[in-house]
C-alpha cells in the first residue's frame, strides 16, 4: 500500500511548498515501521537526493503505538529544525554548517522552484 | 548417549553411569543425578597435566553448560543482587540487564545516587511491586492505539503506567523485540516490561491457545458428525490459512523420518529433537522466550567467558573457567604459546575454543587458517599446472603447449627449446635426436624441472594425504550414520544388551577421532622444515596411521554375529590406538611448544 501525502508547513525555508511523500506499509505494520520517503526534490541536511529519511522513529525508535499522523508530524517537526550534525546528504550538511545563511536560501529556492 | 568414554575429563565413571541411564530409560531420577555431577564437574582441555615427556600442558578448565544453566546462574545473580538491594527480582532484573550484568557498578551507583532517578532512568516505575490483574477486559469503548480493535477486549499493560493495548498486540510486540529489555510501547513512556508482569501476560497467552485448540477440535469433531452450518464451513476454510504450514511442516518431517530412520544418526536425531523441542516450548511460552533471550545476549556480551558450540543445530555452550597454570592466564596467550584448548560439549562435538572450528589437534590455529586458504587457493590451479604445464628451462615460469609443434619460444623470455626434452632448440637443427632418454643435456633439463617444481609437489603430496583422509573421515562418518541401526541389529542378532553393543560405537568414536589428528597433522606437516626432529614425528604419525587402518579393517566385518565375537579384537585395538593417539598428540604438543621444530616461509 502506498499514498501520497501533501504537507504544507509554515515557518522555515520550506514553507508554502507542497511535498510529495511516499509511504510504504510492510507487512508487518505496525510491528515495524512504515517506509516513508520524499518525492519532491527537498534540500535538507538529514534527507538524502533519494529522498530518505533520517529519522529516530523510522528505524531504532519506532514503536507500534506511533501512527502515521505522529510520523508526519516528526516529518514536519524535521522540516523546520534541520539537525545538520546528524546528517544523511553530507555536502548539504557542511554547507548548512559553515554557511547557514545561504544554505537556508538555497533550501527556499528549491522549495520555490520543485514544491509548488 | 551424550558423552564418550574417551574424552578427557576426570569424571569418566559418572558420565558411562549417565550413559547408562539413559539407555535403560530410566531418564527422571537417573538424569537428575546426573545433572547434580555434571554441573560439579570442571573439564580440562587435555587429559594429562604433564605429557609423557615431562612438558607441563598449562590445560585450560572449562564446563560444558546448556541455556538453562547459565538462566539458572543469571537468576542466581539477580538473587545475590537482590539481598542487598531488596527490590524484588523483577526490578533488579532490569537493572542488570541495564548495566550490563556488572553488579559492581550497579550497588555503587545505587548507592551514591538518588535511586528515585537511577530508578527513573533505568526504566523502572516509582514501586518495586507488580501489580496483579494487568491483563483485563476492557470496556466497549476502548480502541487499542495499535491495531485500532474496539473493544470489548482483553488489554495489558505495565504495572506503573496507563498505556493499555490488546493482549494480541502486546504480544506480538514483545515477541518482534531482539533485546530482552522491552519498552512500553508507548514512545512517551520509558518503563520496560519486567519479567513478573510479561509472567502475566504469557500465563494468558498460553491459557488462550490452549482454549482455542480445544475449541477447535471440538468444532473439527462436530463437523465430522452431521452436516455443516455456512459458520462451520467458514471456519473450516479459514481456519488452515493459519494452520497448513505448520501441519505441512510436520508431514515433512515425518517422511523425512520415514525414509532415514533405520539410517539416520540416533545421537543426532535426539540434539535435533531436543532442540527443536525446546525451541517449541520457548516460542509458545512468552516468558521462556524472554530468558533465552536474556542468555543469549548475556552469553555474546561475555562471549571471552562462553562460547556457543559451532556444530549445527547445537544449542550448547562452553564455560570458560580459567587455566589450571600459573603461566597462562589466558586464551590467546594458550594459542601463542602453540597450544590447542579442544574442548567438548555436552552433546559431545569437539571444537577448537579459539578459533570455533572443529577439533583440529596437532595443527595450530593458524596453520589451520593458512591451509585452507592454501587449499582454497591453489589445489584447483596447481592441479591443472602440473597436468598441462611445463615450466620454461631458463627462466621457470610455466608455459601450455598450445600446438602441436615442439619447438617452443617462452614468452616470458623468449628461450627456444625443444618439449620433448627441454633443450635448447639450436641443437636440434642438425638432425638431433632428442628422445634417447640418456642425453646428458636433457638428463640436467629435467632434473631442473623437476626441482622448480618440487615446492607443488610437496603441497600436492600433504595436500593428497590430507584429502584421503578427510575422504575416509567422511565415508566413517557416513558409516557413524547408520551405526545405531547396526548397534541394534547386533543387539538383537547376538541377544546382547545394549551395554555389551557399546563398544562397537566407542570404536568407531576413537577412529573418527584418530582419522581428524591424522587430517590435520599431515597439513601441519607441509609447513615443518625438514629436520631430524620432523622425521620422528613422521613416525609417531605413521605409527598412528598403521593403529587407524588395523582398527578400520576390523569394521569390514559384516554378518553381525561375527562382529560379537571380535568382540574382543574390537576391544583391544581401539585401546591400542586410543593411546597411540594421545602419544601422539602429545608428541606434537612437545615439538610445537618447545620449539624443536621450525616452520617454512610458506607460514607467515
Amino acid at each position: 500500500m502506498s499514498l501520497p501525502k501533501r504537507i504544507i508547513r509554515v515557518g522555515s525555508p520550506y514553507e508554502g511548498g507542497k511535498f510529495k511523500l511516499e509511504l510504504f506499509l510492510p507487512d508487518d505494520y505496525p510491528m515495524v515501521a512504515p517506509k516513508v520517503r520524499f518525492l519532491t526534490k527537498i534540500y535538507h541536511p538529514n534527507i538524502d537526493r533519494l529522498g530518505r529519511i533520517c529519522l529516530d522513529v523510522l528505524k531504532a525508535n519506532w514503536s507500534p503505538a506511533l501512527q502515521v499522523r505522529t510520523i508526519l508530524l516528526s516529518i514536519q517537526a524535521l522540516l523546520s529544525s534541520p539537525n545538520p550534525d546528524d546528517p544523511l546528504a553530507n555536502e548539504v550538511a557542511e554547507d548548512w554548517k559553515n554557511d547557514e545563511q545561504n544554505a537556508i536560501k538555497t533550501a527556499k529556492q528549491w522549495t520555490e522552484t520543485y514544491a509548488v | 548417549m551424550s558423552d564418550y568414554e574417551f574424552e578427557y575429563e576426570t569424571e569418566d565413571e559418572y558420565s558411562n553411569l549417565e550413559s547408562e541411564a539413559d539407555s535403560l530409560d530410566d531418564l527422571d531420577s537417573e538424569d537428575e543425578i546426573g545433572d547434580v555431577l555434571r554441573a560439579d564437574s570442571v573439564h580440562y582441555s587435555f587429559k594429562n597435566k604433564q605429557t609423557a615427556g615431562g612438558l607441563c600442558t598449562h590445560r585450560m578448565r572449562y564446563k560444558p553448560v546448556e541455556a538453562d544453566e547459565i538462566e539458572a546462574q543469571l537468576k542466581a545473580r539477580v538473587a545475590n543482587v537482590d539481598t542487598i538491594l531488596q527490590l524484588g527480582a523483577d526490578d533488579c532484573t532490569v537493572l542488570l540487564l541495564k548495566y550490563g550484568w556488572n553488579d559492581q557498578k550497579l550497588l555503587e551507583d545505587y548507592t551514591t545516587q538518588e535511586p528515585e532517578s537511577l530508578r527513573r532512568e533505568c526504566g523502572l516505575g516509582p514501586e518495586s511491586r507488580v501489580r496483579a490483574r494487568l491483563v483485563r477486559e476492557s470496556e466497549p469503548q476502548f480502541l487499542c492505539q495499535i491495531c485500532c480493535s474496539d473493544g470489548p477486549l482483553y488489554t495489558f499493560q505495565l504495572s506503573w503506567c496507563d498505556h493499555r493495548y490488546c493482549v494480541d498486540c502486546y504480544v506480538r510486540y514483545i515477541r518482534g523485540g531482539q533485546s530482552a529489555l522491552v519498552k512500553c510501547p508507548d514512545t512517551s513512556c520509558a518503563l520496560y516490561v519486567r519479567p513478573g508482569e510479561l509472567e502475566q501476560l504469557s500465563t494468558f497467552e498460553e491459557q488462550r491457545v490452549r482454549q482455542q485448540e480445544e475449541h477447535e477440535n471440538q468444532l473439527r469433531k462436530q463437523s465430522v458428525s452431521g452436516p455443516l452450518t455456512s459458520e462451520e464451513i467458514m471456519a473450516k476454510y479459514q481456519k488452515p490459512l493459519v494452520d497448513s504450514s505448520d501441519e505441512e511442516l510436520d508431514e515433512d518431517q515425518e517422511s523425512d523420518e520415514s525414509a532415514e530412520d533405520a539410517l539416520f544418526n540416533f545421537h543426532e536425531r535426539h540434539i535435533k529433537q531436543q532442540r527443536l523441542e525446546k525451541q517449541n516450548q520457548r516460542n509458545k511460552i512468552l516468558l521462556r522466550r524472554y530468558w533465552y533471550t536474556v542468555v543469549v545476549q548475556y552469553t555474546k556480551k561475555h562471549f571471552k567467558t562462553f562460547k556457543n558450540c559451532p556444530a549445527i543445530d547445537c544449542e550448547c555452550f562452553i564455560e570458560y573457567l580459567g587455566f589450571d597454570s600459573d603461566v597462562i592466564t589466558s586464551v590467546e596467550e594458550y594459542v601463542a604459546h602453540k597450544y590447542i584448548p579442544i574442548v567438548q560439549c555436552s552433546n559431545g562435538h569437539r571444537f577448537c575454543y579459539a578459533c570455533l572450528s572443529e577439533d583440529h589437534a596437532p595443527a595450530t590455529c593458524t596453520v589451520v587458517q593458512t591451509w585452507i586458504k592454501t587449499c582454497a587457493d591453489e589445489t584447483e590451479t596447481s592441479h591443472w599446472i602440473t597436468a598441462n604445464t611445463k615450466d620454461c628451462p631458463k627462466c621457470s615460469s610455466p608455459i601450455e603447449k598450445n600446438g602441436g609443434c615442439n619447438h617452443m619460444t617462452c614468452g616470458e623470455c623468449h628461450y627456444q627449446f625443444c618439449w620433448i626434452c627441454l633443450g635448447d632448440w639450436s641443437r636440434h637443427k642438425n638432425n638431433y635426436v632428442c628422445t634417447s632418454f640418456n642425453d646428458e643435456e636433457s638428463k640436467k633439463e629435467r632434473e631442473k624441472q623437476e626441482t622448480s617444481r618440487v615446492s607443488l609437489k610437496r603441497y600436492l603430496f600433504y595436500f593428497d594425504l590430507f584429502e584421503i583422509h578427510r575422504v575416509s573421515l567422511k565415508k566413517d562418518t557416513e558409516f557413524l550414520a547408520k551405526l545405531e541401526h547396526r548397534v541394534q541389529e547386533i543387539q538383537q542378532r547376538a541377544k546382547v544388551s545394549w551395554i555389551e553393543a557399546h563398544f562397537y560405537r566407542e570404536s568407531i568414536d576413537i577412529l573418527l577421532r584418530c582419522r581428524i589428528t591424522l587430517m590435520w597433522s599431515y597439513a601441519l606437516m607441509f609447513y615443518f622444515k625438514s629436520s631430524a626432529e620432523k622425521g620422528f614425528l613422521e613416525r609417531t604419525q605413521s605409527n598412528l596411521s598403521n593403529h587407524v587402518e588395523a582398527l578400520s579393517k576390523l569394521f569390514e566385518i559384516t554378518p553381525t554375529e561375527k562382529v560379537i565375537k571380535e568382540k574382543e579384537a574390537f576391544l583391544t585395538k581401539s585401546n591400542a590406538l586410543k593411546s597411540c593417539h594421545e602419544k601422539c598428540i602429545e608428541k606434537f604438543m612437545e615439538s610445537l611448544v618447545l620449539g624443536r621444530i621450525s616452520f617454512t616461509s610458506e607460514l607467515k
